[in-house]
């Protein structure tokens, strides 16, 4: 165990010492700064006259959702909403029509925005509803139609998905998990956790791609393979401490990285909210998963990691099969950026669709891994987090043993 | 102590590299002599277990060369030397030595002695990659000293090292072939000459000749001989001959050839050479005959 944890330190060391992996760690470091704090940039026009920075906006409603004077989505704080925003009829895009706008727009806006600022979130799902039920009036909804109009949004979901009758039961079951009325707070920083997850794990898996190519090939190209495989363990520590390595590797940069996000996201727009069921947020609203939003943060970070472990043992495989690093990075890079491309072309194809959105990328979008596509056993369902991570716990076992058998078995010639 | 080669044979597509070799090597200093393309670094190759051989088999008292007890006792310097340029020399040993088993704290102490040995203490922190071409080469001997191996197989040590360091490896060598079995190739035929017990002399895959100096050297004994002559006779006596060395003097041109009787009346016989013995084997090989 000791000489395998040395040789996975020098794997470490190698690693390390090459330029390229600290270009492409730089590069989804500033990435991830810019996704925290990118929403805060900018201000915020109408009609071409500034009203205000997207900072003091995020930072009102922020506040705005910590403070609020009823914390459920009950009969009470719909009706609050209604009269909160009786005095305003017009939208905020229709602001500067208000005849008490004029020469004044400022002002107003500001008055405008301290009263929508608690309900801005809330705007949202209900326009998500609308969108999907389309005969539906947005100020109708209060406290007593919203879960009715949620059910009616869900039915149509899973009628526009196609879902087996299985499926159906288990999300209604699901459903009556959640407790209502819905607890509704700050849940912005989870919002734009999961809203950005996906590209900046995709971002990630790029650097991994980038970084651990050479971890076999490099051998070859530095021509250190036939002094490695005629040492004592050339043939069996050294590939399993490559392994090792790659996967950790995987594994910390996804949590390293997650954790500096986080960070970024309490400082911005906080996390206070994490005892929210997940549809009380823009990214849960139309899933059935009967979690607070800490819980689903843990699920798709979960997920997450282990696709970025999949693809670094993909990309290892790659290495171990191919001559040169630069080979290797362009194939993965086609395998990170296909199902971004190929999930609207299997819509259609329910095996090929489960099949795409189970790829590593498909899994690093926050809601796909919670989808209504529940894979069926005997009388159970499961979702996307619940079995993807096991087949690719399968997958990395066999594509390591493949990769250890390659690089065990290259001929020096 | 013994490393035995059982008819074993190597092909890439349709050329045959190595051709139903049979060797038994014990304790010594082994010379491999060949020119290029003869099949030495593919033979080294199989035996250290970095490429299998298509038929035959390589064993070490017994045991197969693809086992790790093996490459336990094995140190090997390939002929294109491989390092990690950003790595330094001593890092780059303890590296090596981890990758042989050896504990950390004993691995320390033999990098330093190593570096010592070849030359390389006062860089030993200096990155490979600001090295020359002599010093990576002494590096390239030192790791494969770390392990104390009992079977050394060195390919083409002695490239790229000046003539002072020349003699010190083949010092090196010689003493420690005294507790191990070494095989070298070079193309530096005095370096095989000065150190090896046995020579092997490899051409088209098979080794044609085996044995020590003074016995290979008999098949071209008394048929060395040089004289000097005109230029048209110089280039009768080339075309008739295998020559060894042609050189223009002030009396004329100044040949060295191969023959079983006099070429010429002002020749006079001299003692052969390895290297004599070489060029009278592979000169074929490089004239395409």
């Amino acid at each position: 165990m000791r000489e395998l944890l040395n040789l996975t330190g020098y794997e470490y060391k190698k690693i390390f010492q090459k330029r390229s992996t600290w270009i492409a760690l730089g590069a989804v470091l500033l990435w991830v700064l810019f996704a925290g704090i990118g929403g805060t940039l900018g201000e915020y026009y109408i009609e071409g006259e500034k009203v205000d920075s997207h900072y003091q906006m995020i930072k009102q409603e922020r506040y705005a959702l910590e403070h609020l004077e009823v914390q459920e989505l009950n009969p009470e704080f719909f009706e609050k909403m209604q009269e909160d925003m009786a005095e305003f009829s017009e939208t905020m895009e229709g602001i500067s029509d208000n005849p008490k706008a004029q020469g004044n727009l400022i002002q107003y806006w500001k008055e405008y925005y301290k009263v929508y600022a608690p309900y801005s979130a809330l705007y949202t799902l209900l326009a998500m509803m609308k969108n999907r039920i389309g005969d539906l009036d947005i100020e109708e909804i209060d406290g007593t139609n919203f879960y009715e109009n949620r059910d009616r949004m869900m039915e149509l979901f899973f009628q526009g998905e196609e879902l087996s009758e299985q499926e159906i039961i288990f999300h209604e079951k699901e459903n009556e998990k959640i407790k209502t009325p819905y607890a509704y707070g700050n849940m912005l920083g989870f919002d734009s956790y999961f809203k950005m997850q996906a590209p900046n794990f995709i971002f990630l898996a790029f650097a991994v791609a980038v970084i651990l190519a050479p971890m076999y090939a490099g051998e070859r190209t530095s021509r250190m393979d036939a002094l490695v495989l005629s040492s004592r363990y050339g043939k069996n520590k050294l590939i399993q401490a490559k392994i090792l390595t790659g996967l950790s590797f995987a594994l910390f940069a996804a949590l390293g990285f997650s954790i500096i996000f986080l960070l970024e996201i309490q400082a911005v727009y906080g996390l206070s909210g994490w005892n929210l069921p997940i549809q009380a947020s823009v990214e849960g609203f139309y899933l059935n998963l009967p979690v607070n939003l800490l819980e689903f943060l843990g699920i798709a970070l979960g997920c997450s990691a282990a696709a970025l472990c999949m693809t670094a043992m993909i990309v290892m495989f790659c290495s171990a099969k191919m001559k040169t690093p630069f080979g290797v990075i362009i194939i993965c890079f086609a395998f990170i950026f296909a199902p971004i491309f190929l999930v609207n072309l299997a819509a259609d194809n329910r095996f090929l669709y489960m099949l795409v959105c189970s790829l590593p990328t498909s899994m690093y979008y926050a809601r796909s891994v919670a989808y209504h596509h529940l894979l069926s056993i005997g009388n159970h369902c499961f979702y996307f987090f619940q079995w993807v991570p096991a087949v690719y716990f399968c997958l990395i076992a066999v594509l390591a043993g493949w990769s250890y058998r390659c690089f065990k078995n290259h001929q020096i010639q | 102590m013994e490393l035995i080669f059982d008819r074993v044979t190597k092909q890439y597509k349709n050329k045959l590299a190595v051709d139903r070799v049979s060797l038994s090597l014990k304790q010594g200093v082994y010379g491999l002599l060949g020119a290029n393309g003869a099949g030495k670094t593919t033979l080294m190759r199989m035996m250290c277990g970095v490429l299998k051989p298509d038929s035959g088999e390589i064993l070490y008292d017994g045991r197969k060369v693809e086992e790790e007890a093996y490459r336990d006792i094995l140190g090997y310097l390939p002929q294109e030397f491989g390092y990690y340029p950003d790595f330094s020399a001593m890092d780059f040993l303890m590296y090596l030595a981890s990758l042989k088993g050896i504990p950390r704290k004993q691995a320390r102490g033999t990098a330093l002695e190593l570096l010592e040995l070849t030359d390389l203490s006062p860089v030993a922190k200096k990155k490979i990659k600001t090295f020359s071409g002599g010093m990576k080469q002494r590096l390239g001997i030192a790791q494969a000293l770390l392990n104390d191996p009992k079977v050394l197989v060195l390919d083409e040590p002695t490239a790229g090292l000046d003539p002072k360091e020349r003699v010190r490896f083949r010092n090196l060598i010689s003493r420690l072939g005294t507790e191990r079995i070494v095989l070298l190739s070079t193309h530096i035929v005095s370096d095989v000459e000065h150190i090896a017990d046995v020579i092997l002399v490899m051409k088209g895959g098979a080794i044609i000749h085996q044995g020590s100096f003074s016995e290979i050297i008999q098949v071209i004994d008394g048929k060395v001989w040089e004289c000097t002559a005109d230029s048209k006779t110089a280039e009768e006596l080339s075309k008739a001959y295998p020559v060894l060395n042609i050189r223009e003097g002030q009396n004329g041109t100044l040949l060295r050839l191969v023959c079983q009787e006099k070429p010429a009346e002002t020749a006079v016989s001299v003692v052969a050479s390895l290297e004599d013995l070489y060029l009278y084997y592979f000169s074929e090989t490089e004239q395409g005959k």
